[in-house]
């Protein structure tokens, strides 16, 4: 059923947020940013939460129909207690990006310290526990996702280095060591609703059409930022093309749970899971850092959308 | 009788080594020099900033290290070809000469509407160069790489800027292409000379007690930063156990050359070369203008590295 808005691609559910800070089983600041993925009949999401402390940690929620989750007892991540993890992860581990690759789960978050941001990779095949496989970016670089499979014989990445705001691709032979980095989506600059930085969101997602990228952009306000959600289509063979992006967000805030939290006017996404037979985009987000949130729409929807010519 | 000696490393009485009135051909600036030994006469490669605002590279050569002969021509500039072409538009800084296995690298700042990034080229004979790759993400500067593997693996310093501070990092590399495994080896010091920025100036120097690293540290004043020398110690075999640290500068800007130009208050090395009698001429860009020559010996660097403490 469709929002009784009805302004953006992506539909919301009706019982958003699907899950707030009341449904976990201690007292924390703020809920946000999951990761997820579906293993057989199960939902599950990586979710970001704030301790009361104020840094960030993983917890799971699980679900049977993607709609309805129940959330762990206990964080399945925190910040690592010994080695250079336990250096660049002191503040907390932050917005976790699940890409299944070679029979893996892999997981790009990011390690936050007093050195900044930067990307970390970790590993699981059963979500009960997590391995830490390495640090793999320099400081101040965030949402950095990887693609769910080689092209051309490489790992591939996306990732945002916080200078200029722009989102860059690079590539692995190894996921440990990166190179050939490449400026992949720029701001679009003044009078856009991504005017002034962007960042991955959703992990690439394989569509007919080649690579779906959902990424969030910002417009910088005098009352703050705003953060929205657009999409761009990369070139299967070669994802360093961008052959299509939208003109318009799919997704600005404007319910209430979207407006107000700590970090009011903010959409924010890490996961989103795609029901192959109805082709149907299940998109998890947090809003306003305040709970995760649940919108829907038809790939082929979101697909026409970027690769319009003109948009108003 | 000369005044006290105020710093370690002593000035050539004829300062600039190179002016403005040396570089054949009209130009805006010159400075910051990398400088190398090749066929027993000195190579200098120039930071020359052209009348636009861009900067390019010309070559200079010595019989003694004191008086040059700069080249009519630029020998490294924005390149034609992509990926390069997208990324020195704005263009090329900065460079640093190191010699590793045969091979001339110069690890330079590559400048575009992108933020700067470092960039890798070689040489043999200081004719021709090729560019390699381009190493790091945006925000980043200050690339020097280490003459030999460490632990079998190609390492660099760098200075990634997180906001707005500067740090020394180390990276490493199977082939210079993919780089990774990055870690924090000197930081900041909160109310020192160097509280603001630092960054690698001079490409490790291979001694006995270990990698002398001859680094730029920034204090920001009301009035604008001050950019001065420092020295610093790490083990051979560990780059992240540092084993000494200069309390002091070893050179800070005092004289007209290095007060007043279009970056005033500013010493900043590229390069120096160790004689074989143990002594060290290093070659620093002054006030963004002009090209200077300071000496001392290894020994005494080392010494101020491994005995700093200033008593009061």
């Amino acid at each position: 059923m469709e929002s009784k808005r009805g302004r953006d691609v992506i539909h919301r559910h009706e019982e958003n947020p699907i899950i707030k800070l009341e449904d976990l089983s201690f007292p924390c600041l703020n809920i946000m940013n999951a990761g997820a993925v579906k293993i057989g009949d199960q939902y599950i999401l990586l979710v970001r939460i704030e301790t009361m402390k104020g840094h960030s940690v993983f917890i799971i929620a699980r679900s049977k129909d993607g709609r309805n989750f129940k959330v762990d007892k206990e964080p399945i991540m925190i910040p690592a207690e010994e080695g250079e993890f336990k250096k660049f992860e002191e503040q907390g581990v932050a917005d976790a990006r699940i890409t299944y690759l070679e029979g893996v789960y892999y997981i790009v978050y990011t390690a936050v310290s007093r050195n900044r941001h930067r990307l970390a990779l970790a590993k699981t095949t059963d979500f009960k526990t997590i391995e830490r496989v390495a640090l793999i970016s320099q400081p101040d670089n965030h949402n950095g996702a990887l693609f769910p499979c080689k092209i051309n014989g490489y790992y591939v990445r996306v990732e945002r280095p916080l200078e200029g705001g722009n989102i860059w691709i690079s590539q692995s032979k190894d996921l440990i060591y990166w190179g050939k980095k490449r400026v992949l989506i720029t701001p679009r600059g003044s009078g856009f609703w991504d005017a002034d930085r962007v960042g991955c969101a959703v992990p690439p997602i394989e569509i007919k059409e080649g690579w779906l990228l959902i990424y969030y952009g910002v417009r910088k306000t005098s009352a703050g930022p705003i953060f929205r959600l657009g999409t761009a289509i990369l070139d299967r063979e070669d994802p360093t093309k961008v052959i299509g992006r939208t003109g318009i967000p799919i997704l600005s805030p404007r319910e209430y749970y979207e407006r107000v939290g700590d970090c009011g006017n903010m959409i924010f996404s890490c996961g989103a899971i795609v029901e192959e037979k109805k082709q149907e985009l299940l998109l998890y987000y947090g809003g306003a850092n305040m709970g995760i949130n649940l919108g829907t729409a038809l790939i082929p929807d979101i697909v026409s959308e970027c690769l319009k010519k003109e948009t108003i | 009788m000369a005044r006290f000696r105020r710093d370690v490393l002593r000035r050539w009485p004829d300062n600039p080594v190179i002016a403005l009135e040396d570089i054949p051909y009209p130009c805006n600036t010159v400075f910051n020099g990398a400088v190398t030994k090749f066929k027993n006469r000195y190579i200098m490669l120039l930071r020359v900033e052209d009348r636009k605002g861009h900067s390019v590279v010309v070559k200079a050569q010595s019989e003694d290290g004191y008086k040059f002969v700069v080249e009519k021509k630029p020998c490294l500039f924005p390149s034609e070809e992509e990926p390069f072409k997208t990324y020195e538009e704005r263009g090329v800084e900065d460079p640093r000469i190191v010699q590793v296995e045969g091979v001339y690298y110069v690890m330079y700042t590559a400048y575009s509407q992108y933020g700067p990034r470092i960039a890798l080229a070689k040489t043999e004979d200081f004719e021709t160069y090729e560019r390699v790759a381009l190493v790091s993400g945006p925000g980043n500067k200050d690339g020097v790489l280490f003459p030999e593997k460490i632990n079998g693996k190609y390492a660099r310093l760098d200075r990634p800027i997180t906001n707005k501070i500067g740090n020394i990092w180390v990276s490493y590399s199977d082939d210079l292409m993919y780089w990774g495994n990055s870690t924090m080896v000197a930081e900041i010091r909160r109310d020192y000379w160097d509280s603001f920025r630092i960054g690698a100036s001079v490409p490790p120097i291979k001694t006995e007690q270990g990698w002398l690293e001859i680094y730029h540290g920034v204090k920001m004043t009301a009035s604008g930063p001050i950019y001065r020398l420092g020295v610093f110690l790490l083990a051979l075999d560990d780059l992240s156990h540092m084993l000494g640290r200069s309390e002091v500068p070893i050179l800070s800007p005092r004289e007209p050359y290095e007060r007043i130009g279009d970056v005033n208050n500013v010493v900043f090395s590229c390069g120096a070369v160790v004689e074989d009698n143990g002594e060290i001429k290093v070659y620093y860009g002054a006030a963004d203008t002009c090209i200077c020559l300071a000496q001392s010996t290894v020994k005494e660097l080392i010494d101020n590295c491994l005995h700093n403490k200033q008593s009061f």
